[in-house]
């Protein structure tokens, strides 16, 4: 079957042959193309333009000025080896498959799962994932990948995700540092995703505000299935990474939020039997929350220069971040969580309300 | 959970956005003062990169208005209950539910314990408004119901100490900045007493700015980069609300 999205005409053939030579997959310039390949400013756009729609060369954009580019090949193996790929799946459906319908087809021809917010949704169906997709890949499968994924709604990054308006899926590829096949467990529409387990390391690593809300959200919601304990379990995995206590605070977090034991006691117990002593850790430790906080402690020193309201302004923003004084005294930590942020959860999955 | 449950998701959405058409439908029959905040009022200001919301609805009424709301509760099968904040109603679907919450003639953010009391022409100035779904599947499903004013939104988002929220107002100062009387703006914080309020948190954004923690923020809630042009206009337009 004749692939029409990722078959290349004969001119792009030689354009990305002459390149390839050259460059092989190190950053390349615009301006190299117009000097390699001896094409005019406007016929180097428009290469650059067809390969980037096929996904035969990735894009970076410089953080400072995103109008600067640096483009690198994707190798002809891995090239071919999509083009198969694509040759397998029918014409009329070539570009109108979603992210997820192409996780779907790669099924084991790649190993890969699908991680970050997208994957918590999985869980939790709470907070609506945004537009980028997560998905971690072995890196030897990188260029594969951008080349089997951009499409007409999509495209790829591995970097920084840069928005063009043209395309309404983004997708962020990430190196696993785990053996792919023990992280990801195949869900019933066919394509992998994180196991929850793992996924909550993920995202209690990450400690932004929105991960805390998300890893709260699976836990609410899949606290009976979770496995806690054993080499895969959430305990020994948290040990292993150095999340335990802030894995045991927001358990107890939810449970006093709850005014219920939500999580069962033993959990917990068997948490507080690893923890020992004090740590300097400060839990988010988001720069937000954290430049928040530091900046609500500036101003309250300097109190010569602050009327009784604002003083007193500034002290209720401060105990709004830590509200948990006693929590954070027992697991040795200096947590700067906004009860709100565990309650809302909470209320909004019917926990507070006695539904679950 | 299945994908079943996934695709459950698109079923609620698809229920609320209906449910939300008719609702808005009833109230208008009924001369019900009723207008859509929160999430849902910010998809119809933004564009659908900064969307991370729960399925629940929120909306405001008035307090003359609560019995015949009642009745177009009941009438499309909601729970109607007292709450803090004002009335709430909540639909059971198979495992999953559907929250309305109402406030009534004014918002009260549990972040700060402050209120955002509604200007008296927050009813005549809301206009219909296209809901975008989030889910691709519901593309036919996209209700024209009555959104509140920009300026009233906005400030909802401004006056709490959530930076979800933060983020919110971000994107509407982004995405419908030229829907926005500055003049209107500043009378509504105003006439709540949150002036003084509005403009520290302004400043605390344009210092955010400086610092890179709107940066921060924006690939938090959307994954993305925030570019230089962003950056520079959202400036701009701050600078312009601080008059």
């Amino acid at each position: 079957m004749i692939n029409v999205q990722k078959e290349m005409p004969e001119w792009l053939k030689k354009c990305y042959n002459r390149l390839w030579l050259k460059h092989r997959n190190q950053a390349f310039t615009f301006k190299d193309v117009t000097k390699e390949v001896g094409v005019s400013r406007a016929m180097a756009v428009k290469t650059l333009w067809e390969l980037e729609q096929r996904g035969f060369v990735n894009k970076e954009r410089s953080e400072i000025d995103y109008r600067a580019r640096t483009y690198r090949l994707i190798s002809p193996e891995d090239i071919s080896f999509v083009t198969g790929l694509y040759s397998l799946v029918e014409k009329e459906r070539l570009g109108k498959q979603s992210v997820i319908e192409k996780l779907v087809f790669m099924d084991d021809k790649l190993p890969y799962t699908l991680t970050g917010s997208h994957a918590a949704y999985h869980y939790h169906l709470y907070m609506l994932p945004p537009r980028v997709f997560e998905i971690k890949i072995e890196s030897k499968d990188e260029g594969k990948w951008i080349a089997f994924l951009t499409g007409e709604k999509t495209r790829v990054f591995i970097g920084d995700v840069i928005e063009t308006r043209k395309v309404s899926d983004y997708v962020k590829l990430l190196h696993s540092t785990r053996p792919i096949d023990m992280i990801r467990t195949k869900t019933e529409e066919g394509y992998y995703t994180e196991k929850p387990e793992f996924l909550l390391m993920e995202l209690l690593e990450r400690q932004t505000q929105t991960s805390v809300t998300e890893a709260v959200a699976i836990i609410l919601q899949k606290k009976d299935q979770l496995i806690w304990c054993g080499d895969s379990g959430i305990i020994k995995l948290a040990d292993n990474s150095g999340f335990l206590r802030r894995l045991g605070f927001l358990l107890d977090a939810i449970n006093l939020e709850a005014h219920e034991p939500v999580i069962e006691a033993r959990i917990i117990e068997e948490i507080r039997k690893d923890v020992k002593g004090k740590s300097d850790e400060v839990f988010p430790r988001d720069e937000i929350s954290l430049s928040r906080f530091k900046e609500l402690g500036d101003k309250l020193a300097h109190q010569a220069l602050l009327t009784r309201e604002e003083m007193e302004g500034l002290e209720r923003m401060k105990e709004r971040f830590e509200g948990y004084k006693t929590l954070s005294s027992k697991w040795g930590i200096q947590a700067i969580l906004p009860r709100e942020v565990i309650r809302k959860a909470l209320e909004d999955l019917g926990v507070r309300l006695g539904k679950k | 959970m299945s994908d079943l449950e996934r695709s459950e998701a698109r079923k609620i959405e698809a229920v609320s956005l209906n449910d939300l058409e008719r609702i808005d439908q009833e109230a208008k029959n009924f001369g019900i003062n009723l207008i859509v905040i929160g999430g849902y009022a910010v998809r119809a200001y933004t564009g659908a990169r900064s969307w991370r919301f729960t399925k629940d609805i929120d909306f405001i009424t008035t307090r003359k208005d609560l019995t015949a709301l009642r009745g177009v509760f009941e009438l499309l099968k909601y729970g109607f209950d007292k709450a803090e904040f004002g009335v709430k109603g909540s639909k059971k679907i198979n495992k999953e539910s559907i929250e309305l919450h109402i406030s009534v003639d004014k918002v009260i953010d549990w972040s700060t314990n402050l209120e955002y009391r509604l200007p008296e022409d927050i009813f005549s100035k809301a206009h219909k408004m296209s809901i975008k779904p989030y889910f691709e599947e519901n593309n036919q499903v996209k209700p024209s119901v009555m959104v509140a004013p920009i300026e009233d939104v906005l400030v909802m988002k401004l006056m709490t100490e959530r930076t979800r929220d933060h983020f919110d107002a971000i994107s509407i100062i982004l995405g419908s900045y030229e829907k926005l009387n500055v003049k209107r703006f500043c009378a509504n914080c105003k006439y709540s007493d949150l002036d003084q309020h509005i403009t520290n948190r302004l400043n605390s954004f344009l210092a955010d700015i400086k610092k890179g923690l709107i940066k921060k923020l924006w690939k938090e809630f959307t994954g993305t980069e925030f570019i230089r042009e962003q950056e520079a206009t959202l400036k701009e337009r701050i600078n312009k609300l601080l008059g």
